[in-house]
């Protein structure tokens, strides 16, 4: 069965714009699935379509969301709200900054759990060691604005973990953290993606992370899917006009002008 | 922490400091002669002379300062020109009225912004949005002189449900065993009910004046604070993990919307010790608002240099308040930088 099936979604500012049209793509189990396109193309606003967060203002107006093979646009959000997780660009803004990072991942456990307080604080601290954290049990009584951009990050992932995820929405995950961070941020999404059998969208405008992570990628552009395929395929040999310039200018930007 | 609080400390320091320089100086540079003034148009040339060195207003500025200074520390800041009666004995005979209408004042507005505001935040746009925000229109809009006249017609002369503004008693009930001179407080301490609900009902309508246009100020710093955290990203992070409405509004929203309230709150807190001296006059509220008032109309600049003084020093404490509390309430002020 797929995590996510995402058909002929459509996303509109009513009267206004379209943003998303006929958008159609799906995530197996286990597997990473790449969404890369300009700023503007409507990569995050479908991971927000998916999360049913979209804006005030912008609405779905057609299409289906399908997780595990529940449609999640047809049901109450609460009673889904528990498949997906979400993290986001910026780790340290996505934390509250007066809440002790314990506390916020086990606010998390316990909602998804049921877990007491107690049990939660203590499962809170497993999940900051699953993430990688050293010495997790002093990191916990830790705030966000103490800790580095990629530790905020792992606490992100460690949230996520908490809410035993079937889908994790990755929103470029990495562009704000340094190179090296990047990559072990990815390696960590890699490794649990497989650990829990989620599937995971990553959404992301670098092309070196979609070929590093992704086994599959789609390419959005004006709101449309222009190609999608096996990772090495897609970008390797390029159907697509608009892909080929993505790789062209990411290119570009490697070797210089 | 501590060196937070420390440094806070030193800070309201020198500002106590540089208020005293100022409120010096001001005084002095302003035109009218105080002995004069106290003499009346009938002295003569001679007497006013006379008193002018008894006063020492014929010293060197430097002199008069330092002078002035060293009364100060006695807690002296020298005789009160139109009564006779130490600036000091006027002022802070009065101090304790004052208070306890800003505290009054303050409660009320609290009660009502706060929970109007919320109110507002949670579901902006909406009806109760709308309705909150015309209550504020109407509260900051309303004069407190104009307010205060229509609670004493309504609510006292029309209806009789509360006593008409004659201070802080009925005349002649003579006051509680002062402790902290808070009526309510003082009552209550002396196991007095009677005179404790007395107290109360003689404090509504003034606290009322006062409250219902500062809680219009309350309400619109709580709304909006909150509002502004909507948009951030552990707001977002908190909706998308099912955090459920109430929690988000309360644990994340309100929380992170509190520092910026509570610099709001103090100000507040502020502008009604400092600025009740019509709601004083028109209540007959015995407190400091009503000797500057009178001070005001007597020419007596160093009753209303004592009183900017002391309300200065209120406010400069009120303000060191609230920056402790600052730091008990934020994390990145409490500990300090990264690591």
């Amino acid at each position: 069965m797929t995590r996510l099936a995402v058909e002929n979604l459509r996303v509109e500012v009513p009267g206004r714009a379209t943003i998303l049209d006929d958008v159609t793509f799906d995530i197996a189990p286990g597997e990473i699935v790449g969404l890369v396109g300009e700023s503007g193309s409507g990569k995050s606003m479908t991971s927000l379509a998916v999360m049913g967060i979209l804006p005030r203002g912008v609405e779905q107006t057609g299409g289906r969301i399908l997780v595990d093979g529940v449609d999640v646009t047809a049901v109450p959000r609460r009673s889904v709200a528990h498949r997906f997780a979400m993290i986001f660009q910026n780790p340290r803004d996505s934390l509250n900054p007066l809440m002790r990072i314990g506390e916020q991942v086990a606010r998390m456990v316990a909602l998804h759990q049921g877990l007491d307080r107690k049990a939660a604080r203590r499962a809170a601290v497993d999940l900051l060691e699953q993430v990688r954290i050293v010495s997790p049990a002093q990191a916990a009584r830790k705030y966000p604005h103490q800790l580095s951009g990629g530790m905020c990050q792992r606490v992100m992932i460690a949230m996520a973990l908490a809410c035993r995820p079937r889908l994790l929405l990755a929103d470029e995950p990495t562009t704000a953290l340094d190179v090296t961070v990047q990559a072990q941020i990815l390696d960590l999404v890699v490794a649990l993606t497989e650990e829990i059998e989620c599937g995971v969208l990553l959404v992301t405008h670098d092309l070196g992370v979609v070929a590093e992570t992704c086994d599959r990628v789609n390419v959005l552009n004006l709101g449309r899917l222009v190609e999608s395929g096996e990772t090495h395929e897609v970008l390797g040999n390029p159907q697509h006009e608009y892909t080929r310039y993505l790789l062209d200018s990411a290119r570009e930007l490697e070797v210089g002008p | 922490m501590l060196r937070y609080v420390l440094r806070r400390l030193l800070i309201s320091a020198v500002t106590v400091v540089g208020l005293v320089v100022v409120t010096f100086l001001v005084v002095r540079v302003l035109p009218g002669d105080a002995a004069a003034a106290r003499l009346g148009p009938e002295a003569s040339q001679a007497d006013i002379e006379a008193l002018r060195a008894q006063l020492g207003l014929d010293d060197s500025l430097p002199k008069q300062f330092v002078d002035y200074s060293a009364g100060l520390l006695h807690g002296d800041m020298g005789p009160a020109v139109s009564t006779g009666r130490p600036v000091s004995d006027e002022l802070l005979d009065r101090l304790p009225a004052t208070i306890e209408l800003a505290i009054a004042g303050l409660a009320i507005a609290l009660l009502l912004g706060f929970p109007l505001g919320l109110l507002a935040a949670a579901r902006p746009g909406r009806l109760s949005d709308a309705l909150a925000r015309l209550f504020a229109v109407l509260g900051s809009s309303m004069a407190p002189i104009w307010l205060g006249l229509l609670l004493i017609f309504g609510l006292y002369s029309t209806w009789q449900l509360f006593p008409g503004p004659v201070g802080r008693l009925p005349i002649g009930t003579p006051p509680p065993p002062e402790v902290t001179g808070l009526y309510v407080v003082d009552s209550l301490l002396a196991g007095n009910l009677t005179l404790a609900s007395q107290s109360i009902q003689f404090l509504a309508l003034p606290a009322l004046t006062l409250g219902l246009g500062a809680s219009a100020a309350v309400l619109k710093m709580v709304r909006s604070a909150v509002l502004q955290t909507a948009d951030s990203g552990f707001v977002r992070t908190a909706r998308a993990y099912g955090v459920p409405a109430r929690e988000v509004l309360l644990r994340d929203q309100l929380r992170n919307a509190m520092l910026q309230v509570l610099t709001a709150i103090g100000l507040v807190f502020g502008f009604l010790l400092g600025g009740n001296i019509i709601v004083e006059r028109l209540f007959n509220w015995p407190g400091m608002g009503r000797v500057a008032y009178d001070a005001l109309g007597s020419n007596d600049l160093g009753l209303l240099q004592g009183y900017a003084l002391i309300i200065g020093t209120l406010y400069i404490l009120l303000n060191l308040v609230v920056d402790l509390v600052y730091g008990l309430i934020d994390p990145r002020v409490r500990l300090g930088g990264s690591n």
